[in-house]
């Protein structure tokens, strides 16, 4: 088992003192030798063309950025490595990009699976082009999103149309990338039509040598699972483990809404520093330990207010608890 | 009664994520640091009105998150309005592409969404970046800057019908630049469009704002108001790829005074030519939003207002 860092660390949508410096290639150049300094060797970047400040930064989610910052992916990678960065593990494309682009360009909802059909292929060449080994793929926008893009269709519905347009197609993206010897896995987000276990609908529905699971432990409690149990079950057919952790129960059906993440009623931080929250990750190690999984496994804190204090923590912990557990 | 009244443009916070924290403390219990004071809408209009500034500008990406997270865009005027606000004085747009008639079709489309959802906001003012970067695409062609002043000029009549006046903004890495500026200023149909000036941004090209609003003072109608320490930045560095973010990290705008734009000349002109309207500071690039803010204000009142106000 190796132990990576997401990206996700970082709040893409950022917000606060020097929002702008965060956007700079200097405030990733330095970061990524933090992230070295913390004992990471491996990281998963977000692969998103479409953010219109992200697509002329220095924050690396896209072709683009690598082109016009580094000159080139190889360019890139080998930068990395002169950062104290090995790889690029893997990188992650998620619906609810598609959809927030819809809303913003009014497009109409029957071109959503093409759209992302697209998005996810661009992903998978970006995956290639950075050497990363495996795709995560997010398979649906928050749930109030497609709600809104489908025109107030009820859940029902909304799900009878939705899974099995996108069980074909995460079929046939997770094909396409093992022909490029990339690994497809699939993570389920508190907020989408597969969220906790109901992520085991697609997974019984897709080729299992193509189409693997990515649990993230603070998305699947939040949705009411059991983060331990589903490691457990799916042993053998899991790839790229998040770990996360979080404090947040959605006493208030958050889940429905448009923007999950920033809740409006109740409690709104979502989610906060690995080890911090409610989730048992000793367990969820075990867990991966005693079904014997050999992957990545890459630690987040997403939403933290502090990144360089998180990263410290996400080590300390992993030292610390996780080694001792 | 004052001729100038100052609105903000509060893209200095970046993506504001909350409409409205309930509970600071759910935050501070394991941070205690400032970063949740710039969390949600409601404390930052709450700063903004606090420091004076009774009007605030969107930028475009801040409209459609608002709608995609609170809900109607117009329910941001009122809940702005509530906490002091008189006024969403403008909102700000792009027309990517804009040399190649092929793009119009797009771009017009597109416009039109934000000229409607700048219209609910019941904002006066929209600005519009009117091409793309000037690396890949400059220099323009004269029949590529027309293109870009005829489907401005389309634009423009649509925001009209809306009550909207459009402004065209360029900025230091746009297509647009030094040595089209006047040419384009000329081009466009002043029935329709105006021209923001944004003294900073011309500062870097290496044109001197207090002279091209002399120049031009017809068709300024719109100011963003904030400075730089880097007036006359070479070709090199304004032609250059994705340079609005440094990779250096170098921060190109800075608070007015702190620079180099003449800002007591640009008052006098302002009082010569008998200017009333909005004012919009600009501070993208601060570390400090509310010292930034705070900064402004101070420079306003000691050294700008005295002038003309």
């Amino acid at each position: 088992m190796e132990f990576g860092c997401s990206i996700e660390l970082v709040d893409m949508h950022f917000c606060g003192p020097n929002t702008h410096h965060m956007l700079t290639k200097s405030y990733w150049d330095e970061l990524y030798k933090l992230i070295s300094a913390a004992g990471f060797r491996g990281i998963e970047l977000p692969c998103n063309p479409y953010n219109f400040e992200l697509a002329r930064s220095g924050v690396p989610v896209n072709p683009y950025v690598m082109i016009s910052k580094y000159g080139g992916h190889k360019e890139y990678l080998a930068f990395l490595d002169g950062q104290g960065i090995d790889e690029v593990v893997s990188a992650h494309v998620s619906a609810s990009d598609v959809a927030t682009l819809m809303k913003f360009t009014g497009a109409p909802y029957p071109l959503f699976f093409e759209m992302f059909k697209g998005l996810a292929r661009e992903s998978l060449e970006f995956a290639r082009q950075i050497g990363a080994n495996g795709l995560v793929v997010s398979p649906t926008p928050e749930i109030g999103m497609l709600l809104d893009l489908m025109g107030g269709v009820g859940i029902d519905e909304c799900t009878a149309q939705y899974l099995p347009q996108i069980t074909g197609l995460i079929d046939e993206i997770g094909a396409e990338a093992a022909q490029h010897g990339i690994q497809v896995a699939v993570r389920n987000e508190f907020w989408g039509l597969l969220r906790g276990t109901g992520i085991e609908d697609l997974l019984s529905k897709t080729d299992a040598k193509n189409v693997l699971f990515s649990p993230d432990l603070a998305q699947l409690a939040i949705a009411g699972a059991d983060p331990e149990e589903l490691i457990r079950k799916y042993a053998g057919r899991i790839a790229f483990v998040h770990f996360s952790d979080t404090w947040y129960v959605d006493e208030w059906d958050n889940y429905l809404s448009k923007s999950p993440e920033t809740p409006v009623a109740g409690a709104q931080r979502v989610y906060c520093d690995l080890g911090d929250g409610r989730i048992d990750v000793p367990a969820c190690h075990r867990a991966l330990r005693e079904t014997g999984y050999e992957g990545w496994v890459h630690c987040g804190s997403k939403s933290t207010l502090n990144v360089y204090r998180a990263l410290l923590k996400l080590r300390w912990y992993l030292d610390n608890v996780i080694a001792k557990s | 009664m004052e001729n100038i009244k100052f609105g903000l443009q509060t893209n200095l916070f970046g993506w504001i994520q909350y409409l409205k924290l309930n509970d600071w403390s759910e935050w501070e219990r394991e941070d205690y640091s400032n970063t949740f004071y710039y969390l949600d809408w409601d404390h930052v209009l709450r700063c903004i009105v606090g420091a004076g500034i009774k009007g605030i500008d969107t930028m475009f990406w801040q409209v459609t998150d608002f709608e995609q997270k609170f809900g109607p865009i117009r329910e941001f005027a009122a809940f702005a309005k509530e906490r002091g606000i008189e006024k969403i004085t403008g909102n700000f747009y792009l027309a990517l592409g804009s040399t190649d008639r092929a793009n119009h079709p797009k771009i017009l489309a597109d416009n039109q969404v934000m000229i409607d959802l700048t219209a609910e906001m019941s904002a006066p003012n929209m600005c519009v970046m009117p091409a793309g970067q000037y690396y890949g695409m400059g220099p323009l062609s004269q029949e590529e800057l027309q293109n870009t002043a005829d489907v401005l000029a389309e634009i423009g009549k649509r925001a009209l019908e809306k009550g909207i006046e459009l402004s065209i903004h360029t900025e230091f890495f746009c297509a647009i630049n030094k040595d089209e500026l006047e040419r384009f200023m000329e081009m466009i149909d002043p029935r329709y469009v105006c021209y923001c000036l944004d003294a900073a941004q011309v500062a870097i090209m290496g044109v001197d704002p207090v002279a091209l609003y002399d120049k031009y003072h017809d068709r300024i109608k719109y100011f963003h108001l904030k400075d730089t320490k880097t007036p006359h930045a070479p070709e090199s560095e304004r032609y250059a790829e994705g340079v609005e973010f440094h990779d250096t990290g170098h921060r190109w705008f800075w608070e007015p005074g702190a620079g180099e734009v003449d800002y007591p000349a640009l008052w006098g002109l302002l009082k010569k030519h008998g200017y009333k309207g909005w004012i919009t500071i600009e501070l993208d690039g601060t570390p400090d939003p509310l010292a930034s803010i705070l900064l402004t204000m101070w420079y306003i009142d000691q050294v700008l207002r005295p002038i003309y106000r």
